[in-house]
């Protein structure tokens, strides 16, 4: 059967919504760890958060302070910021609500789920002491989500259309990381808590245990940076993440159209690397990137779904 | 309340009462269970209010988490709603079903050769049966659609009919819905809660399943497809999301397997064929299940404001190249005036005699029958002719002196827009209600497929006025919903269990 231009794009936005919550929150609670292994002397700042979401103006336009609680409650449960979690669950729900009859029941109600415990317990995400308790629900579903399409649902165009969403949010997300917690610490190699930092970055990846498994060896800066761009095993670097969407788009109807832009992303990741970078350039190369990504995106919604409101 | 929730466990007699004058579904005037009542009632009171009310319990978390919900528009918003559902089911016997189900048959096979007759030959009117004037005033006939011959002659596929039985026990149908009548999803939907709440009481039950009602639906709509070759594409067209009903829309569409649509993802081609836009480009479009009204569905004909729709639809049916359920313009026979006559299209196109009662019905038009509806209103119910959702109903025994002079002068502005009936009292059924079990009023909705043959549901969605005393059931004015139950009675001939294997 084929499968309507909306609902391809619905099932895409849906399934980035639920990675962007997903990331979002492993994300915070990965900081909120790494603050509390730090000691008091060394300045703490939640801003770099912002950063990494993209929503630094957006945050400093509405609240004044940005201390630890107006910038967590800005991430997780603010009504104006639209990529919050609750929102990213209320659009991934609104969006697989006009498309569930592509996908199995059993995913929409994991999602609506989610919704309501999300909507009800918005500040549980917010105070330390449940933050990490909400993270864990949030993170639990989205993989319950993930279990239920991968065992459930055939791999017919709606599949395809999910996993590129996936994805594409995820390779961004690792990207922002990567341009701004990485960037952060490149250089800094003399800082006595730079292991614990570099932790805290693939943490908020759920990369570390990967990480030591594939490398064996202490944690350096450029090992990590060149693991979360360039492993091809792990599911959330980078290139492993381009590489589903080559996979997925082979197996769509006119998917070659999107061969040139394709090439040109793996080539901008390829490219960035771990070596003989300071903050700066790596910064720049994950910009480039996140570029690159946008422009994947955008080809990949002008081929299927057009401009047709 | 808490404190007799605290000190009774089990239900009593005085708990499973009948309001007298009521004819009640489960129970006699004494509060003793009808037959085909019996188990349900025992069980009933061997599980007391507190496990029944644990167990409605969990239905409605069930109903939450799955997102069965029904959507209330207001303040240019829709709000998601959960569907309200009582555990108690509402049993009827198969004998009686037999009977209710041959009738609507009986009724819709009758109503389709009527609006085939009125878009063609007229010949009802010509041999005076159904009066000329009347078509002039309906605001459901479609001069777009005179001359148009759909498959089968049949124009309303899909129809859902209310039915409520007054204090005698006799079924007498309430209205037609001929356009797009919704509730099927919600049948389905409360069996599978009722399974969950009371797989005791249904194995010791034999229950008609109503789930097959998805197949059917999609053969009678595969069966509409102009000639094509290999498979039709069959699609169902929504208005969107903030439908009352868009809930049901995707369920049908999930169930059938096949696409859900709004009107942007179609278009008409200079061929006047229907495509829609899919990801391997434009894709023909054999049949549309629509759910949207008749005026919304195509700007060029109807509505010229209407995004809802597709421009060009109606070219498309006409020229015969997509089939349309129901039909554009089957809502002329959906009119609670054209509904007096029903018996008499029965009578007239079929030769039978009608196996279902029709309310006796006073149509304002006419003078005679307008004096007596202004001097007994007290004793009627007055309907607009054309609404739905039990807006602008009076109910004469109920209404304030103001509202029956505020009604008695609408009905003199535009008298062809109201017709009465006599009140009907509207059966019961015990309902749990804030810990204990109370009658309240209900009606059914059982839905029928009309095509090369006629399908009609088990049962139907029976919904219940859970304000005391209320005869109102619609669900976006309080009232509520219970699984409907068509059961087998053993008889004499055929043993209740088989004997044990040794």
């Amino acid at each position: 059967m084929a499968l309507l231009s909306r609902v391809a794009e619905q099932l895409y936005w849906a399934a980035r919504y639920m990675e962007r919550a997903e990331d979002t929150v492993r994300i915070v609670r990965a900081y909120t760890d790494v603050l509390v292994d730090l000691p008091m002397s060394v300045t703490t700042s939640w801003e770099p958060l912002l950063a990494v979401t993209g929503t630094r103006e957006k945050h400093d336009a509405l609240h004044e302070h940005g201390d630890e609680t107006s910038i967590v409650t800005f991430l997780i449960a603010d009504e104006q910021n639209e990529n919050c979690v609750v929102n990213a669950v209320a659009m991934a729900r609104e969006n697989l609500r006009s498309s569930r009859e592509v996908v199995p029941r059993e995913a929409w109600k994991v999602v609506n789920d989610l919704y309501l415990y999300v909507a009800a317990h918005r500040s549980d995400g917010v105070s330390r002491r449940s933050r990490s308790r909400f993270a864990d629900r949030v993170i639990a579903d989205a993989q319950r989500l993930d279990g239920v399409l991968s065992a459930t649902m055939s791999r017919d165009h709606a599949y395809e259309f999910l996993r590129i969403g996936q994805s594409i949010e995820r390779a961004d997300m690792t990207t922002r990381v990567l341009g701004v917690r990485a960037a952060a610490l490149v250089g800094g190699d003399g800082d006595p808590f730079a292991e614990v930092q570099w932790m805290g970055v693939l943490r908020s990846l759920s990369a570390l245990q990967m990480y030591q498994r594939a490398t064996r060896s202490p944690i350096g800066g450029t090992a990590v940076i060149d693991f979360l761009l360039h492993d091809r095993a792990f599911p959330r670097s980078v290139m492993s993440c381009l590489q589903t969407v080559r996979d997925c788009l082979s197996r769509l109807p006119r998917g070659d159209q999107m061969s040139g832009v394709l090439a040109e992303v793996f080539a901008t990741a390829a490219q960035a690397s771990g070596d003989a970078l300071d903050g700066a350039e790596l910064d720049a190369e994950t910009d480039l990137l996140q570029s690159a990504i946008g422009k994947l995106h955008n080809a990949i919604i002008a081929t299927y779904v057009g401009n047709h409101e | 309340m808490t404190s007799r929730r605290a000190t009774i466990g089990q239900v009593t007699v005085t708990d499973l009462r009948v309001n007298a004058g009521t004819y009640d579904e489960l129970l006699l005037p004494d509060g003793t269970a009808r037959p085909h009542a019996a188990v349900l009632v025992d069980t009933l009171r061997r599980l007391g209010i507190d496990e029944l009310q644990a167990r409605q319990d969990h239905a409605d978390l069930d109903i939450l988490t799955m997102g069965i919900t029904f959507t209330v528009y207001s303040d240019g918003r829709g709000i998601d709603r959960a569907w309200p559902f009582d555990v108690i089911p509402r049993v009827i016997d198969s004998e009686e079903w037999k009977h209710i189900e041959a009738g609507l048959m009986q009724r819709l096979r009758a109503l389709n050769h009527f609006i085939e007759d009125l878009y063609n030959e007229q010949k009802v009117i010509a041999d005076g049966v159904f009066p000329a004037d009347l078509l002039t005033g309906s605001v459901n006939f479609r001069p777009e659609c005179v001359g148009a011959h759909p498959k089968f002659g049949v124009w309303a596929h899909i129809s859902g009919s209310d039915l409520v039985r007054d204090h005698d026990g006799i079924v007498y149908v309430l209205e037609d819905n001929l356009r797009v009548p919704s509730g099927v999803s919600y049948m389905i939907e409360n069996r599978l809660i009722a399974k969950r709440a009371f797989a005791d009481v249904f194995e010791k039950h034999s229950v008609q399943p109503v789930d097959g009602y998805t197949d059917e639906l999609l053969e009678l709509l595969t069966s509409l497809a102009p000639a094509v070759n290999g498979n039709a594409t069959v699609v169902v067209l929504t208005p969107g999301i903030f439908n009352s009903a868009y809930f049901e829309h995707g369920f049908l569409a999930q169930r059938m397997g096949v696409p859900l649509v709004e009107g942007r993802d179609l278009f008409v081609d200079d061929d006047e064929v229907v495509y829609m836009r899919t990801i391997d480009g434009p894709q023909r479009v054999d049949v549309i299940y629509r759910r949207i009204d008749d005026m919304f569905l195509d700007p060029e004909c109807f509505n010229p404001d209407s995004t809802l729709g597709v421009a060009g639809l109606m070219r498309a049916w006409r020229a015969g190249n997509v089939a349309i359920a129901n039909a554009p313009g089957a809502g002329v026979a959906d009119d609670k005036v054209v509904y007096a006559w029903v018996p008499d299209f029965i009578r007239y196109y079929l030769g039978e005699e009608p196996i279902l009662a029709n309310v006796p019905t006073y149509r304002c038009m006419y003078e005679g029958e307008c004096e007596y509806v202004i001097e007994h209103m007290a004793e009627l119910v007055v309907k607009p002719a054309n609404e739905s959702g039990g807006a602008g109903l009076l109910i004469g025994n109920r209404a304030t002196p103001a509202e029956i002079e505020e009604r008695t002068q609408a009905i003199i502005a535009d008298p062809r827009n109201w017709v009465a009936q006599p009140i009907l009292s509207l059966s019961t059924a015990p309902t749990l209600c804030n810990g204990s079990i109370e009658p309240r009023h209900l009606d059914l909705r059982p839905f029928i497929l009309t095509g090369e043959t006629s399908y009609v549901t088990a049962g139907g969605l029976t919904r219940v006025a859970l304000r005391e005393g209320s005869l109102i059931v619609n669900s976006s004015q309080g009232g509520g919903s219970k699984d409907t139950w068509v059961i087998e009675m053993p008889t004499p001939s055929t043993p209740a269990a088989l004997p044990e294997q040794e």
